[in-house]
């Protein structure tokens, strides 16, 4: 059974009428890439629950989480921007991923703490959003999507405002986390460079529907002329 | 598409602009100050302006003010330099300071054929309408007003009542001289009681008397001419005016010429038509006061049937002038809840 | 490098110049007053129990109006943001643009219409058989018409901060699972310290200088503002320094609101979006979604009652009187005639003070720009304007100074309105734009017609309707500048009601509501295109 199944999820954007079908396994790294506008952080939003699809369902481990709220879903998501509040300091920023409300116990203080080393951020726990740069925030992000313990990440355009080589850099601690914890990672990308990089499977979306699934090498390799298209090559 | 819209808006500033039709060479123009309600298109200044010009070879030009504080605001700040050939609408609580200003010329018309409650011995300034200050009451919803002053402040179940700022309006001047010349020293308590009645103190009787006829409240400060108004207009009778038994407050409203006015033979005449005959019977239904002169059968019926005040009462201006602002202090302390 | 740095400065230079010209003319017309014969004892009014009495009275009403207005117009606000979809919302926000344009008296008797001795809400009391009547003369009545006021405008201003929250944020809510009070604590509190003190702070000053208002509902002589002693200074006692001085004093305590608000400021201001983009709300519960549609039927209640009862009286005295109708019409096109130049004057002031005050780095200038700005609602109207009287009179006569004196006066007390309506709008064009027109060498007036012009459409459009709305209901102009041939609708309703015409005063007081509110609407959609509101 695939961990995630996406299944005939159906959704209108403005003309645009979309329809899903995507299974992923456990443990995989798979990157969505695709021309604009074809759907592809549209997709990221339904699995995420923050959309509700016409039809359709979205299921995990069989289990159909599409009438669940973002919050009651297996899933944690990271944005392109503005994954943290600029008033709170990055501790109490990843705290939040623990308890909406701030009271941690000891217990959940240090695993904060361990969690802003695992992504190289020990040390600026008392630091501002303001005063760390883009990618350092993007790392503090990520920190909290781990404290959440959900086994699927969600990942839109996340380092796009990142240089290549920090880019390089995000990715290999997203892989590594990836690998440690066991997490089914599905991230949206523009650069097909990252799904080289990073992931195993690559999915093709196009016109809002999902075209394409396979290896990654495979997918980037294909003939299909909206592919070809888009690759540019 | 902008140019559409400027082209719009120039015809609209010019339609409605109103520019005054530029005078002929040869007519002279009289200023008058005034307050607006006198130039309104049924107040007075219409009609008397039709009235003069026809005789008098000028054309009148209006400057409208607020009131007749305004009025006397306004040449103070002019002085010497003011436009003003003649000031109309004062009343005689501001005469005193009119004068102060140096400003008025005697007025040398004959007053000798006028008719008021009081012998009018002023050299400077000409009443043109007078009335008295009275509580108007709604006989719809108040069967048995108050019959004096003392009754309306003492009355433990008196009604609501509405009356005017006396720093911000002629009538609530008049009516703190009316009370404190009906119970002198004792005019805080009277305040203080009738601080209980009142509903609201408004700035002038304009306000007030709307808020009146909206039924907000029984009673108002208002003039005993008033009633006129809504038989004449309205076929009713259904608002009456009260005659205390301590009397009521006169007021006499005046116009004045000016020393700086370069039409001096003219302004005098417009003072001495202002008095005559044909200038009065325009009054009462205009400005709805009293004429200063015997209109005989000429007068209204609904003016003729009006009672009148048993007793007329009016302090010297110089007492009202020297007081004025301690018994302003007086009221302030009393009536402030 | 140098060729494209010479348009931004000479645009902030207009910009300087004017809010110079703007701070000294204020300057010149109090420095005027001081002129004139009078007393000017600083030291005895500072002493008077008197004035410490209007003192008193002034900050407290300001206070609990303010207070109201605004904790009442953050939970409408909320519940607009949240509500993206209702019959009824977009007229709704509509309304909501008209209190604050309506002049005092219409305003003050569609109020006693609804809520005084002889009101709706009376005679529905007597109907149910309660014996009570609601009493609304004095202090509750001068905090409600407030209220009435500054509770649409508190809305406006703070609407547009629901707009400013990253949708990101709410989608973090929804994903972390979110109590209402960790959002209000986390999300929104965050952004009303950037929206609130500028809001509370204008509110507050309105609520200083109100006059009219406390004149009518106070209720006796204990309700006095700054701005009836002004009045009676300049009136009663024909005593400008006297009413000069006092001015500066009701002016020093709004500095004072203004230093106390400016330590959370950021660059609120009243937004003309009343679009909200599409928020994730999810499946909100529904206890909270009928809270919003009380709190929003309250308000709506609120402002549509007295506006009700105008109309109603209004065709009530239509039945009742007999109207010159050309009498109506010339003061209709009067109206309109002062109303469209000071709204266009107002522009031309107030677009390139925020213009520049958007695009200066440094602090100094933007305090003078933004200062100018807010000027003249922290000054009296009425000393200003008898100010203003006094300079003109020395270079003009007649209907000509009249009719100047009427537009000026206008056009500089809409002034801040308008600055708060364009702030957002110019600089959410300049943060999108100005980079991207520096690199491109786009500059001058090349840049007005096909970059700033097109986006700031709208907001001019906005602040157009509002200029002009708030000059059709002018008064203290027209009362100061008495031409006699010059009435507008304002000017006859006080007219008719000082000839005991209240029939037909009340058909004025509708006319002149719904000329407003048409006025605005024509000129909001005319101008401003298709993408306003």
């Amino acid at each position: 059974m695939p961990h995630l199944d996406v299944k005939d999820l159906a959704f209108r954007y403005e003309d645009m009428a979309m329809q899903f079908d995507l299974a992923v396994e456990r443990g995989t790294f798979l990157s969505i890439i695709g021309p604009s506008g074809a759907g592809k952080s549209t997709l990221l939003s339904l699995i995420g629950g923050f959309e509700q699809p016409l039809s359709g369902q979205v299921l995990v481990d069989g289990v159909d989480i599409t009438p669940l709220a973002p919050a009651a879903r297996p899933c944690t998501t990271l944005f392109q921007d503005h994954n943290l509040f600029a008033h709170l300091s990055v501790e109490r920023n990843v705290a939040l991923g623990i308890d909406p409300d701030l009271r941690l116990s000891e217990v959940q203080r240090a695993e904060v703490r361990q969690s802003l080393a695992d992504v190289g951020l020990a040390g600026l726990e008392h630091r501002l959003p303001g005063q760390l740069s883009g990618g350092e925030r993007q790392r503090a992000a990520i920190a909290r999507c781990l404290v959440r313990h959900r086994p699927i990440l969600l990942l839109d355009e996340p380092f796009a405002a990142v240089g290549p080589g920090l880019r390089r850099e995000m990715l290999d601690l997203v892989r590594a986390l990836q690998a440690r914890l066991g997490l089914t990672v599905i991230m949206v990308t523009h650069d097909p460079g990252d799904a080289r990089h990073a992931a195993g499977r690559t999915a093709f979306v196009q016109a809002g529907r999902v075209v394409l699934v396979d290896d990654t090498e495979r997918v980037l390799g294909s003939q299909m002329p909206d592919v070809r298209a888009y690759l540019g090559s | 598409m902008t140019l559409r819209r400027c082209a719009l808006l120039a015809a609209v500033i010019a339609t409605s602009a109103a520019a005054p039709v530029p005078l002929s060479a040869d007519e002279p123009t009289l200023t008058i100050y005034t307050y607006s309600s006198f130039v309104a298109e049924w107040g007075p200044g219409p009609v008397l302006q039709k009235e003069f010009e026809a005789t008098c070879g000028c054309k009148i030009e209006w400057v409208a003010l607020e009131d007749g504080a305004a009025l006397l605001s306004r040449l103070k700040l002019e002085g010497d330099e003011t436009q003003a050939d003649i000031v109309l609408g004062i009343d005689t609580n501001l005469t005193v300071e009119t004068k102060a200003t140096g400003l008025v010329a005697p007025h040398d018309v004959d007053l000798s054929a006028l008719k008021l409650p009081i012998a009018w011995n002023d050299a400077d300034f000409v009443p043109y309408d007078y009335g008295y200050f009275a509580f108007v009451y709604d006989s719809q919803t108040l069967p048995n007003p108050p019959q004096s002053l003392a009754e309306l402040a003492t009355a433990s179940d008196a009604p609501k009542l509405i009356y005017m700022d006396p720093r911000t309006s002629t009538p609530g001047l008049g009516l703190l001289l009316w009370v404190k010349e009906v119970v002198g020293d004792e005019a805080a308590g009277v305040w203080q009681n009738l601080a209980k009645k009142t509903l609201t103190v408004t700035k002038g009787w304009s306000e007030g008397y709307g808020l009146f006829l909206k039924g907000e409240a029984p009673l108002v400060l208002s003039y005993t001419t008033s009633p006129a108004y809504h038989q004449m207009m309205e076929n009713t009778d259904r608002y009456k005016a009260l005659n205390f038994a301590e009397g009521n407050y006169l007021q006499v409203e005046v116009a004045a010429r000016l020393k700086t006015s370069d039409q001096q033979a003219l302004a005098q005449k417009f003072l001495a038509f202002l008095v005559s005959r044909p200038a009065q019977e325009k009054i009462p239904t205009t400005n709805w006061m009293y004429p200063v002169v015997d209109l005989g059968d000429a007068l209204p019926e609904a003016f003729r049937k009006l009672p009148v005040p048993s007793k007329t009462l009016l302090m010297p201006q110089d007492e009202v002038a020297a007081n004025r602002s301690a018994w302003i202090d007086e009221w302030l302390n009393s009536a402030g809840q | 490098m140098a060729e494209q740095r010479r348009p931004v400065i000479r645009a902030d230079a207009i910009g300087l110049s004017v809010a110079l010209l703007l701070t000294i003319l204020v300057g010149a017309a109090l420095l005027m007053l001081f002129a004139q014969a009078g007393t000017a004892e600083a030291g005895a009014l500072l002493g008077s129990a008197y004035v410490w009495r209007i003192l008193r009275f002034t900050l407290i009403q300001a206070c609990i109006s303010t207070l109201l207005s605004v904790v009442f117009g953050v939970l409408v606000a909320r519940a607009f943001a949240r509500e993206t979809s209702f019959p009824g919302r977009r007229a709704l926000l509509g309304l909501m643009s008209l209190p604050i344009v309506l002049p005092s008296l219409v305003a003050v008797f569609g109020i006693i219409a609804i809520y005084g001795q002889n009101g709706w809400l009376a005679r529905m009391l007597a109907l149910a058989g309660v014996n009570a009547k609601p009493d609304i003369y004095g202090l509750g009545g001068v905090v409600l018409a407030h209220v009435f006021f500054n509770l649409p405008l508190a809305v406006r201003l703070l609407l547009p901060g629901w707009h400013s929250i990253p949708v990101e944020s709410w989608r973090l809510s929804a994903q972390l699972g979110m109590s209402g009070w960790a959002i209000f604590r986390l999300i929104e509190w965050p952004m009303l310290r950037r929206y609130l003190p500028h809001a509370a702070a204008t509110i507050f000053m309105l609520c200083v200088g109100s006059f009219a208002i406390v004149l009518a509902l106070g209720g006796g002589p204990s309700a006095a503002t700054f701005e009836v002693a002004v009045f009676e200074a300049i009136r009663f006692e024909f005593d400008p320094p006297k009413a000069a001085v006092l001015a500066l004093g009701g002016l020093t305590l709004n500095i004072i609101c203004l230093a106390l608000a400016q330590g959370a400021i950021g660059d609120a201001a009243i937004g003309s979006g009343w679009r909200t983009r599409e928020q994730d709300w999810g499946r909100r519960p529904l206890p909270a979604r009928v809270m919003d549609g009380v709190l929003i039927g309250v308000a709506a209640l609120l402002l549509a009652g007295p506006v009700a009862a105008t109309v109603t009286d209004g065709v009530k005295g239509l039945s009742e009187s007999a109207l010159d109708w050309g009498l109506v019409a010339r003061a209709t096109l009067t109206s309109i005639g002062l109303a469209l130049p000071a709204a266009l004057l107002t522009m031309l002031l107030a677009l390139p003070m925020v213009l520049a005050a958007a695009r200066t780095g440094k602090k100094g200038r933007a305090a003078i720009l933004r200062g100018a700005l807010i000027l003249p609602i922290a000054v009296s109207p009425m000393a200003l304007g008898l100010g203003c009287f006094l300079i003109l009179r020395l270079v003009l006569d007649g209907t000509p100074r009249a009719i100047f004196g009427i537009v000026l006066l206008n056009a500089i007390m809409v002034v801040p309105f308008a600055a708060a309506i364009l702030r957002p709008a110019v600089e959410r064009a300049r943060a999108r734009h100005d980079h991207l027109c520096r690199a491109l060498g786009i500059a001058g007036w090349a840049r007005w017609r096909l970059i700033d012009w097109p986006i700031l459409r709208p907001s001019i459009g906005t602040a157009l309707a509002m200029a002009a709305a708030m000059a059709l209901g002018d008064l203290i102009g027209i009362g100061l500048f008495g031409d006699a041939k010059i009435r507008n609708l304002t000017l006859l309703l006080y007219d008719q009601l000082g000839a005991y015409r209240t029939g037909g005063a009340a058909v004025t007081a509708a006319l002149l509501m719904l000329l407003i509110f048409v006025l605005y609407q024509v000129i909001e959609r005319g101008v401003g295109g298709r993408a306003a509101p």
